[in-house]
């Protein structure tokens, strides 16, 4: 069985089946460009600087996938300070035969605090403390709903090395998820990312810029639990591998990259995800 | 004696256009923690946007940029150290170059 397959006890009523897969999704909160693709970084829009940006994603699992795009906006209250907000939009299928769902998913607010900075010659250092309130907006009247039912909370904190070559970041993170109206609660889930960045040509300022990214990373989740007691085919640990590219010019940014299954030891007996394929546009602009 | 006219009128029309060029100010700013264009971008938009500044031309190997100012127009490292950390980068120093340096701007480069 596939894990993004709807289990009876949530087909049962508007309980929502996406969930597993939305969680992947929309693991990584909204980060601004100069991130790897799949995992967030500490590093803020500059004051007074806006950030906008759109996001589309397919990930497929089995004969279950989800195809999502996202507008993004993000706004630096100070260089060290960025609130912001993504309205994702989701089409899901599962499988032939079975339930499609489209419309908007849960809508996100953030704020990213970066608390710590070593500026160098051709370096920067940083780290930075995350908040993520995903809001119980999703659509979908009939189930399968394309949220959760719940708000959940996503929390934590990132490091990076940014220099004239080399890159590295570090994160992790712990989602906390809410109870939905029908006593059901998603796992709450700790993720850690590694990733390792390379630009092969020295950056010039007013010249496209590359970084090549690999990332890795994990998410560990607790098993669902429906009025308190466990689910027991829910749940697990899965690591994934990712190629990313961030392609810059000037205030302009594209990011891409696949996420790949590297290891995945879940609660269940179910396929885990087969690839989920990223690309963003962003854009820089100063406002005062 | 149009033609004297003429002269003096072309000769003061030269001086008026190639004056701005000479009068300008630059000054050499090393900002620390400059590694991304991306990044950068905020830099220059920031200190365009003060009143006075005509340009600003980021050499992100060097950590350096590089700052025309309208005649008359001054920078202090206080004012530049608030901009730069605005901006999310750190001030390091700041100097005005002599007259005439740099008269080719460092526009473009790295």
């Amino acid at each position: 069985m596939n894990p993004l397959r709807l289990h009876p006890h949530r087909a049962a009523g508007p309980l929502p089946a996406a969930a597993a897969l939305l969680a992947l999704w929309a693991a990584p909160p909204p980060a601004a460009a100069h991130e790897p693709v799949f995992s967030p970084g500490p590093h803020t829009i500059f004051g007074h600087g806006l950030e906008v940006g759109t996001e589309f994603n397919y990930l497929k699992a089995g004969p279950d996938r989800v195809r999502g795009a996202a507008l993004h906006l993000g706004y630096g209250l100070t260089p060290d300070l960025e609130v912001g907000a993504e309205l994702p939009f989701l089409d899901n299928s599962y499988g032939p035969g079975g339930p499609n769902q489209s419309g908007l998913g849960d809508v996100e607010a953030y704020t990213h605090w970066r608390f710590w900075r070593d500026d160098q010659l051709g370096y920067q250092d940083a780290a930075g403390a995350l908040l993520d309130v995903k809001f119980d907006t999703a659509g979908g009247a009939r189930p399968p709903s394309l949220g959760t039912g719940a708000t959940s909370e996503l929390m934590g904190f990132d490091v990076s090395h940014e220099g004239l070559k080399w890159y590295r970041w570090a994160s992790a993170y712990y989602e906390h998820n809410g109870t939905n109206g029908a006593g059901f609660h998603y796992g709450d889930k700790v993720y850690f990312n590694l990733v390792g960045g390379w630009r092969p040509t020295p950056p010039s300022f007013l010249k496209p810029d590359t970084v090549w990214m690999l990332e890795l990373d994990s998410v560990y989740a607790r098993h669902d639990t429906l009025n308190g007691a466990d689910v027991a085919d829910t749940g697990g640990t899965e690591i994934f591998v990712a190629p990313d590219i961030m392609w810059t010019l000037r205030n302009f940014a594209i990011r891409a990259g696949v996420q790949l299954p590297l290891y995945s030891r879940l609660n269940r007996d179910e396929s885990p995800v087969d690839y989920h394929v990223r690309i963003e546009f962003e854009w820089d602009f100063a406002t005062l | 004696m149009n033609r004297i006219v003429s002269s003096a009128l072309a000769a003061l029309i030269l001086a008026a256009a190639s004056t701005p060029a000479f009068a300008d100010s630059l000054y050499r700013i090393e900002v620390y923690g400059l590694n991304c264009p991306y990044c950068a971008y905020g830099v220059q938009k920031k200190i365009e946007a003060i009143p006075g500044v005509r340009s600003a031309d980021v050499d992100l190997v060097k950590g350096r940029v590089t700052v025309r100012t309208a005649d008359g127009v001054t920078l202090t490292p206080k004012e530049m150290r608030r901009v730069i950390n605005s901006a999310g980068f750190t001030f390091h120093s700041m100097k005005r170059l002599p007259a005439g340096h740099g008269a080719g701007g460092a526009r473009g480069k790295g």
